[in-house]
């Protein structure tokens, strides 16, 4: 950044790219304390990526104002912080969404991420030229940072990895590699303190990175919510109707259903802590992936306010993105709402867990068919945090889901006849009028206008 | 036929033609007796075409034959000793026993079996000719069933496009092997030539004194710089095709012995006919008997042998992209040696090719930067003809993919000529052409199909990368004058640095050979596994190492060699020693591919260090065109972290 340069005041600060391997980068540090006063080129945090740590140096002089916290991931183009003339300007709404914030009214996420309007420079940091040839595989780096072990005694050992890690702290013999197996030890070291049985011989597995994400996740979620749960039996048949008529993926169709479902009961779209609720204002419903690559939830942002097409174009768009390993990191954050679905491995229900900074998540199972039934059913369940709602609403959430879906049944089969249909939604009149419902010609320009429905005009 | 006796000159020429059709008879006699190898075709009939092309020519002039090349090989040199010891397999035959009857090579003269394979050669060697300036001319001899080859019209088209001085000699015989022309030929024979703006003319042999007036202005019309000039000469075959295999009509074959004109010469002048006849049959009674006194051909198998030359590191610093290195190194070549000249569609001008590479060479090298037709056959094989008479070519084949059309090019003539011919030639060709996906061209544009141009004695294979500098890499193949080099380059390759820094935590190794084997080593630690992967698939490789280090404390090797064939298997066996397991990466087709052989060859060489082995390549079918199903399809880091760690889990087998 050159000196020259007349950045005007509040400046937006935004997380550089720094490589091409990461879409995020870690928090470790704040240099300085929100409301803090900074000259130009001061360092301002420290970020850790997978090749290395750097500092982030202060555009322009003048006072700090931040969100984050030490440890968060923050996403390549999102905003780090403000640094205005007297500390008391407003984040932007349209701020883009942090993947582990703590959820605050000002930093709800609104909409997609926005590009930097006035990025910081990228400055590579400069390794100190002792510890060039040395680099700590993450969990190494991780193991290392929560013993506070000083990375310098590490310079020039090359490859740095648990096992070395361990050695150098405990004594413990090093782990040539993750899935070798090792002789058990007749007593687990009291450093790791594992609850192993004893005398039974073991090999120590590393969790990977994404694993850990998740559980941390998790852990918060079961934490900070009182968990509760209804299920309820829906037809098979109104979902297939659903996804036949809207020529969607039977996923698209749920997250679809689900996102204008949310405006009708907001509290399941909300974070509860210290006796407040936390409702967010945008639909961002999450959907579960696990086919191997590991457990990840992209998620379909502003889900309320898209077409079936888009969100089943978008969430077939996710899966290949997923089966390549390629999900960003931005796609993953910002989730309001969960969606699980385990309906492939042939499970009929279970209790979903609700992720970190959320209120709900719908678990769907697999098609039964009940002893005499001409047609299977399937069984949704919400998970919910009782501090929340309650067992009723829940129930009525789930009453109402099936009700949406079973609206799609009518007219089905019915052969290729067009009869009027809502461009949003795409339920055809006969279907509306099972549901006493009505369509409304849009206003549009002349030969382009379409039908809405009740339904939609009304959000839900 | 006139009944004057002939001119001394003339008599010489019927002498000539005679000791063609004895030696061929001796042969025929020889293969009856079991004392050839291979059959013979022979030109019983012909002879006279030979005849009147040597009258016309100069020692400068150069000749191309085919198949049915004898009488063409006496006429121009009068080896008999040479022609028989060669069919008879003998060390002392011109090409050392070691071409045959059909691949014969002597001072100007060069001949290949493959039916107008040779035609661009000659276009190629005539290139060279008209740029020497020294008023040679080269000769091409086709026959009538050579009119069904592609190759062929490529060839007049440039030929004439570039007025080269080049004679094409059709013998025009009327049967291909044992097929009628009138079942296979539509229009006419001159009017072909003439379609491409060529000067035809038509001749026969049954009249010498016509001939060899015709054949003398074609070859002068030729020498003045008039341009190519396509001369039929109607002719028969008095003997079969090759032996067994003749189904004309007796009493046709019969009309045409006796309006032969050797039949007719012996019938008119008996005396001078017999003491002809005599002096020929004593000349090859010898030559045979000399053959049988020389040793046969001996076998003379090259083996590549590891060179245990160690590693050193290698220090390259961040340098312009591969693509703007490849320009530096072609022109440097173009200004330091006047032989070098660039052949390939569209790579003149500032749009040079369609990877930009010649981008401006043209205006700076004229006439040594030419765009070619759309004619792949014709690229290589002028390349082919200009290597063989000492020039540089560099033939630029703008996918890689297009190498099929030039593939007969490739390997019934490049990767031929030095070891058929005996040593006599060097074939200093390049071949440059890019390969592989991830840019939806689809099907027929992303391919890897170097594997079917592996394991070609003759053809050296490189695959450049960025980790070495590719304007070294290519002084080095231009420097290389034994055989051919196909360089495979790589689309995603041209845009990346050269060079730079290694990852933090390894270090980049060569080995010392001219085209050098890289490795990326850990430090600190012995390698998990091993990794082989060469050009394109190397970045790719690089940043799955990085991953499967910071997030699955897995230590994998590279080790990519620069040139694919011939192999130095030892590099990859001296990395295995460490790691015990092998995974061979390639984005081509997996199936008898190059993993496939560093595997058997790991095997061969080195069955007690290799421990464990798997395969990242591409799935067994086409490449579509859609981005995210290609990039999908096509192995990349994700494939080859997730076979790393499953290969890493793999117990760790004794094989033997």
């Amino acid at each position: 950044m050159s000196a020259s340069t007349v950045i005007s005041l509040p400046a937006l600060v935004y997380l550089p790219k720094e490589n091409n391997n990461d879409e995020s980068a870690r928090l470790l540090r704040w240099r300085v304390a929100s409301g803090a006063r900074v000259v130009a080129e001061q360092a301002l945090a420290e970020f850790e990526t997978s090749k290395a740590t750097f500092d982030l140096p202060a555009p322009v002089g003048g006072v700090v104002q931040y969100q984050h916290r030490e440890g968060d991931e923050i996403a390549n183009g999102s905003l780090v912080c403000l640094i205005s003339e007297d500390g008391n300007a407003a984040f932007p709404a349209d701020a883009p969404a942090v993947s582990q914030a703590p959820p605050s009214a000002a930093a709800v996420a609104t909409a997609e991420p926005v590009k930097p309007v006035n990025p910081a420079p990228a400055i590579a940091p400069q390794p100190a030229p002792g510890v060039l040839t040395t680099r700590l595989s993450s969990a190494a780096r991780a193991l290392a940072t929560e013993r506070g072990v000083d990375l310098a005694q590490f310079a020039g050992r090359g490859l740095v990895r648990v096992s070395d890690v361990r050695a150098l702290i405990g004594g413990t013999p090093p782990v040539a590699s993750p899935a070798r197996l090792e002789s058990a030890p007749a007593t687990p070291t009291a450093s790791e303190d594992p609850p192993l049985v004893p005398g039974v011989p073991f090999r120590v597995v590393e969790l990977s990175r994404s694993k850990r994400v998740e559980i941390s996740q998790l852990q918060s979620g079961m934490r900070q919510t009182l968990p509760s749960s209804v299920t309820r039996a829906c037809p098979t048949r109104s979902l297939r109707a659903a996804a036949e008529r809207g020529r969607a993926s039977l996923s698209a169709v749920l997250v679809f259903e689900v996102g204008r479902l949310l405006h009708k009961y907001p509290a399941f779209n909300a974070c509860h802590s210290n006796g407040r609720t936390y409702q967010y204002e945008a639909v961002n419903v999450g959907f579960a992936l696990d086919a191997g690559a590991g457990l990840k939830v992209p998620v379909l942002r502003c889900a309320d306010q898209r077409s079936l097409a888009e969100l089943s174009s978008e969430l077939h768009e996710q899966q290949v993105l997923y089966l390549n390993e390629e999900l960003p990191v931005a796609a993953l954050a910002g989730g309001t709402f969960t969606i699980t679905d385990l309906a492939q491995e042939g499970t009929a229900f279970f209790h979903p867990l609700i992720s970190q900074g959320q209120g709900a998540i719908l678990g769907v199972g697999a098609e039964t068919f009940p002893p005499g039934a001409e047609w299977g059913v399937f069984h949704l369940t919400l998970a919910f945090d009782h501090q929340l709602a309650n067992g009723r609403m829940a129930a009525q959430f789930l009453h109402d889901l099936a009700a949406r879906l079973s609206g799609y049944e009518a007219g089905w089969g019915a052969g290729t006849v067009e009869e009027p249909y809502c461009r949003h939604c795409e339920r055809t009149l006969s279907a509306l009028r099972e549901m006493r419902g009505f369509l409304v010609l849009e206003a549009g320009q002349p030969g382009v206008g379409g039908h809405v429905c009740s339904l939609c005009l009304k959000g839900f | 036929m006139s009944d004057s006796f002939p001119s001394p000159g003339r008599v010489q020429q019927y002498g000539q033609a005679l000791l063609i059709r004895h030696v061929e008879q001796t042969l025929l006699d020889l293969f009856a007796k079991g004392e050839l190898f291979g059959t013979v075709h022979t030109c019983i009939g012909q002879e006279w075409t030979g005849v009147a092309l040597a009258a016309a020519a100069r020692p400068g002039d150069v000749w191309f034959s085919n198949h049915r090349c004898h009488g063409h090989y006496l006429a121009r040199t009068d080896d008999v000793d040479g022609l028989v010891a060669e069919i008879m397999g003998r060390q002392t035959g011109v090409c050392g026993g070691r071409g045959g009857s059909q691949h014969l090579c002597r001072e100007g003269f060069f001949s290949n079996g493959v039916q107008g394979g040779m035609t661009p050669v000659a276009a190629g060697c005539a290139l060279a000719l008209d740029r020497a300036g020294q008023g040679g001319i080269t000769v091409v001899f086709i026959g009538d069933g050579t009119l069904g080859e592609g190759v062929l019209y490529e060839t007049l088209n440039i030929a004439s496009k570039w007025r080269l001085p080049l004679l094409i000699v059709l013998e025009n015989n009327r049967y291909a092997q044992s097929t009628s022309q009138t079942q296979t030929l539509a229009g006419d024979i001159e009017a072909r030539a003439r379609a491409f703006g060529m000067a035809a003319g038509r001749t026969s042999t049954e009249d010498p004194s016509a001939l060899l007036a015709d054949t003398a202005r074609a070859v002068e019309q030729v020498r003045a710089g008039d341009g190519p000039f396509f001369l039929c000469v109607d002719t028969y075959r008095l003997m079969a095709h090759s032996k067994g295999d003749d189904n004309r009509d007796p009493a046709e074959v019969r009309a045409h012995w006796e309006r032969d004109p050797l039949t007719v010469f012996q019938k008119d002048f008996p005396a001078a006919a017999a003491r002809l006849q005599a002096e020929c049959e004593e000349r090859v009674r010898q030559a045979v008997a000399r053959s049988h006194q020389a040793p046969f051909a001996m076998a003379e198998i090259s083996v590549i042998k590891p060179a245990r030359t160690g590693w050193r590191s290698v220090e390259l610093p961040e340098m312009d992209r591969v693509v703007n290195r490849i320009h530096h190194a072609l022109q440097r070549s173009l200004q330091r040696d006047e032989r070098t000249i660039l052949l390939g569609e569209d790579i003149e001008g500032a749009y040079g090719g369609a990877f930009k590479v010649t981008k401006n060479l043209s205006a700076e090298f004229p006439g040594r930067v030419r765009n070619m037709p759309i004619s792949e056959a014709a690229i290589v094989g002028l390349g082919n003809g200009l290597a063989l008479a000492g020039w540089r070519p560099v033939c630029e084949i703008m996918f890689g993919d297009f190498l099929t059309l030039a593939a007969d090019q490739i390997i019934n003539h490049a990767a031929k000529f030095r070891y058929m011919y005996n040593g006599q030639v060097k074939v200093p060709l390049v071949i440059r052409t890019p390969m592989g996906g991830r840019r939806g061209y689809g099907a027929t544009h992303s391919q890897s199909l170097e594997k079917h141009f592996l394991g070609l004695p003759g053809v050296q294979v490189v695959a450049l990368h960025h980790r070495l500098d590719p304007s070294a890499t290519y002084d080095a193949v231009l420097a290389h004058e034994e055989g051919a080099t196909l360089v495979i380059e790589n689309k995603l390759l041209y845009g990346l640095r050269v060079g730079g820094p290694a990852p933090d935590g390894f270090v980049w190794e060569r080995t010392d050979d001219v085209l050098p084997t890289v490795r990326l080593r850990p430090l600190g630690t012995v390698p998990d596994l091993t990794i082989v992967c060469y050009g394109g698939m190397l970045p790719e490789v690089e940043a799955a190492v990085e991953r499967l280090f910071d997030e699955h404390e897995l230590v994998a090797e590279i080790v990519c060699p620069l040139r694919l064939y011939p192999l130095d298997w030892e590099p990859i066996a001296d990395s295995v020693r460490a790691s015990r397991r092998l995974l061979l990466v390639e984005e081509g087709l997996g199936f008898a591919a190059f993993g496939s052989e560093v595997a058997a060859q790991m095997l061969e060489h080195a069955p007690d260090v290799l421990g464990a082995l798997a395969r990242v390549a591409a799935p067994e079918h086409p490449i579509p065109s859609a981005g995210p199903l290609e990039k999908q399809l096509l192995p990349g880091a994700s494939q080859v972290i997730r076979a790393a760690r499953e290969l890493v889990a793999k117990p760790v087998a004794t094989l033997r």
